[in-house]
């Protein structure tokens, strides 16, 4: 039994970043229709980000988060930038111009990376005072795993209560749901559009930063948590946050439960959950998205 | 008639003009002293580090062979194009380079890569040599032929990293038996660890698998293995981590195993392959390992391998990995075998390079004729992090295993 909860917890331990991962993207195809490939040049650049601001030192937990704000903020710069040089004419074309264009920026930023960072791989030490893990009667918990589900479930509570509870969320659900009538109702559309991108762009840095004292920082860490963001995007249902964070947790405990209990299934725990998703409920788990359809 | 006897000219010049300059092979029609190489790497994405220090190796190699006496009157233009670790877009460089007349060329990483270029390059007439690529099937090492007779490898073979890892962990780690193993799930992953495996039992270590987990290739996200494995660790004076991944994937684990703590769990943390740069990315904070690679810069202690760190240093800006020192081994071979064969004709070259002699860190290098592959040693690495050491990894201690010793015995 205790192994069945260690797999559990393990599990959510697992999944919790995925969504601070995916949750910039299920935003911003939620609001802009736009599945953006590059969301993991944005997660790598947080990294890196991070870990230059940090020099790669440990420190304590609010230098840390203050770094991972900056990251964030420097990311919201270059989502705005993004969104107004590259995607700003391509809203309301067919799908693929706009799914086209996230891979050019992919790319470009992939070669801006390598420009400023080099290729040399680098680290970021675990915060101080969070590198070990917590012992629950037979179960250990890494402790800095606590922290991510912690700001995981404030990012997805933020998200909820802003979106659905704020005058902004509001504005940001109507340019969701039908953009020119929320123009011809004086809603400034085109800031909406912006902000969205640099939010969901923040986020995307923000999960870099948060994940870098886990991970290589180098320019090939732009694909290495895509495909799992799009997963759960595509399970939780695209534009869905409460869907997004559903899926990720089910993605990390399904993942968990198959290497403590059946190995075999462990590499494609990811894949058969998404196969199954799209035979069985192809609008994903979610009912509703950002905009309300 | 008049008009097709002008067509027949149009249609005819631009043919000549082409054979006339590709005629000679390998040669500048502009200067017949110049000779064009070709390295074929990856110089963009995940793996540009390796790519970098391939191409600045190979061209160190070729200026030190010159400072050598070694083809000192011809001049060596070096072109780099890049592969992005890809068999096709390989193959196009290749075909690139060969349909400009550039029919000498070196590099690559990955078996993937150097399979899809050998038999092209094996078409046209030219000559390659590999400088990382390990895959057993690129050389005769094994099988007493060669299956390429214009291809050369410099890297040792997988299988003899691996063996060179056994030989000397079971020596030294005589009664650590139980191994835990984390790994990349494809044929590197499996392969390296199977051969190390079946090398310590052979070597009468009573070695058993007490944990194994295998990733996809590429993934970073290993939270559910990790605490899996640390659960599962035995006592730690007869447990072993092996580690069968490479790169990011390598300081992923450590990064995630640190707060279980299963390095300081375990007797012996030991891995191959490219290790350094991981333990230099660490920046200091690298746990001991025992790894094994092509090459440690302070394993050989003699002036040759001197001049190559310290220019090797001074051009790039960071000491040599033995990825540095294999493109360094193949530009040195270019030019040795120019050389040997008085001429940059691939024909001369393939046949110079056959028993070909040079000199490198660990003395004289031989390709062996009839398998071609480049007989050198393996390097064992003990290395941890320490802030205050070069890069921030100390060496505790190197080994060299033979070559030819890892070929008798497998």
């Amino acid at each position: 039994m205790s192994d069945l909860i260690s797999a559990i917890i393990s599990g959510i331990a697992q999944g919790m970043p995925l969504f601070i991962v995916a949750s910039g993207l299920t935003l911003i195809f939620g609001v802009l229709r736009i599945l953006n490939f590059a969301h993991g040049a944005f997660f790598m650049i947080g990294a890196f980000v991070m870990t230059t601001v940090l020099s790669g030192q440990s420190v304590s937990m609010p230098v840390f988060l203050l770094a991972a704000l900056v990251a964030a903020g420097a990311l919201a710069a270059t989502g705005a930038l993004a969104d107004t040089f590259v995607f700003r004419k391509l809203y309301g074309q067919h799908p693929m111009i706009p799914l086209l264009a996230s891979y050019a920026l992919l790319i470009a930023l992939d070669g801006l990376a390598q420009v400023i960072w080099g290729n040399s791989p680098r680290s970021q030490a675990s915060v101080e005072g969070f590198g070990g893990s917590i012992q629950f009667g037979d179960i250990r918990v890494a402790s800095y795993d606590i922290v991510l589900l912690v700001v995981g479930v404030i990012i997805g509570t933020a998200l909820f209560l802003v979106l659905q509870k704020t005058h902004v969320g509001k504005i940001v659900r109507a340019v969701s749901s039908d953009e020119h009538m929320a123009r011809a109702l004086g809603v400034p559309a085109r800031k909406v559009q912006v902000g969205v991108f640099a939010v969901g762009a923040a986020l995307a840095g923000l999960s870099g930063a948060l994940m870098a004292p886990l991970v290589s920082i180098d320019v090939g860490l732009a694909p290495t948590f895509a495909i799992q963001s799009f997963a759960i995007v595509i399970i939780g249902g695209l534009g869905s946050i409460g869907g997004a964070l559903v899926a990720a947790l089910i993605l990390g405990i399904a993942d968990s439960l198959a290497v403590n209990f059946a190995p075999e299934l462990a590499g494609f725990s990811l894949y058969i959950a998404v196969a199954l998703v799209l035979l069985l409920r192809p609008q994903g788990l979610a009912k509703k998205r950002v905009g309300g359809h | 008639m008049k008009h097709r006897k002008i067509a027949v000219a149009l249609i005819l010049i631009p043919f000549s003009l082409a054979a006339c300059s590709t005629a000679g092979g390998n040669t500048s029609a502009e200067n017949p002293n110049s000779v064009a190489l070709g390295v074929i790497a990856p110089m963009s994405g995940s793996f540009a580090q390796v790519g970098e220090h391939i191409s600045d190796g190979f061209a160190l190699g070729v200026k030190h062979a010159q400072e050598d006496g070694l083809a000192a009157d011809t001049t060596f233009e070096i072109e780099v194009k890049d592969d992005q670790v890809d068999a096709q877009v390989a193959s196009q460089a290749a075909r690139d380079f060969m349909s400009d007349g550039t029919m000498l060329l070196g590099g690559m990483l990955t078996t993937t890569t150097c399979s899809a270029v050998a038999p092209l390059v094996e078409q046209a007439g030219g000559v390659l040599i590999t400088s990382v690529c390990a895959g057993n099937e690129l050389s005769g090492v094994y099988s007493d032929v060669t299956p390429y007779e214009r291809t050369f490898t410099v890297a040792p073979r997988d299988t003899m990293v691996s063996d060179a890892l056994a030989t000397v962990l079971a020596e030294k780690f005589a009664t650590v038996t139980d191994y835990n193993v984390f790994g990349f799930d494809y044929a590197w992953g499996r392969d390296t660890w199977s051969g190390y495996l079946d090398g310590i039992k052979s070597a009468g270590v009573d070695a058993k698998v007490n944990q194994e987990f295998w990733v996809p290739l590429g993934d970073a996200s290993y939270r559910s293995q990790v605490s899996a494995l640390s659960n599962g660790l035995g006592d730690k004076e007869s447990s072993a981590m092996f580690l069968s991944t490479y790169g990011p994937g390598t300081t992923a684990f450590l990064q995630q195993a640190e707060a279980f703590d299963i390095v300081n769990r375990v007797a012996l943390l030991a891995s191959a392959g490219g290790y350094e740069p991981v333990a230099r990315g660490l920046a200091g904070a690298a746990p001991e390992m025992w790894n094994a690679y092509d090459y440690a810069y302070p394993a050989y202690d003699n002036e040759f391998n001197a001049r190559f760190v310290e220019d090797y240093l001074t051009e790039s800006g960071e000491r040599p990995l033995a990825w540095s020192y294999n493109g360094y081994r193949t530009g040195y071979a270019f030019v040795a075998a120019v050389d040997a064969a008085g001429s940059a004709d691939p024909d001369a070259v393939a046949e110079a390079l056959k028993g070909l002699e040079f000199e490198g860190a660990s003395g004289t290098l031989r390709f062996d004729p009839e398998t071609h592959q480049l007989l050198a040693p393996v390097v064992i690495s003990q290395t941890v992090g320490n802030p205050d050491a070069p890069d921030g990894v100390e060496y505790l201690s190197t080994s060299v295993v033979p070559a030819k010793n890892l070929i008798e015995t497998h």
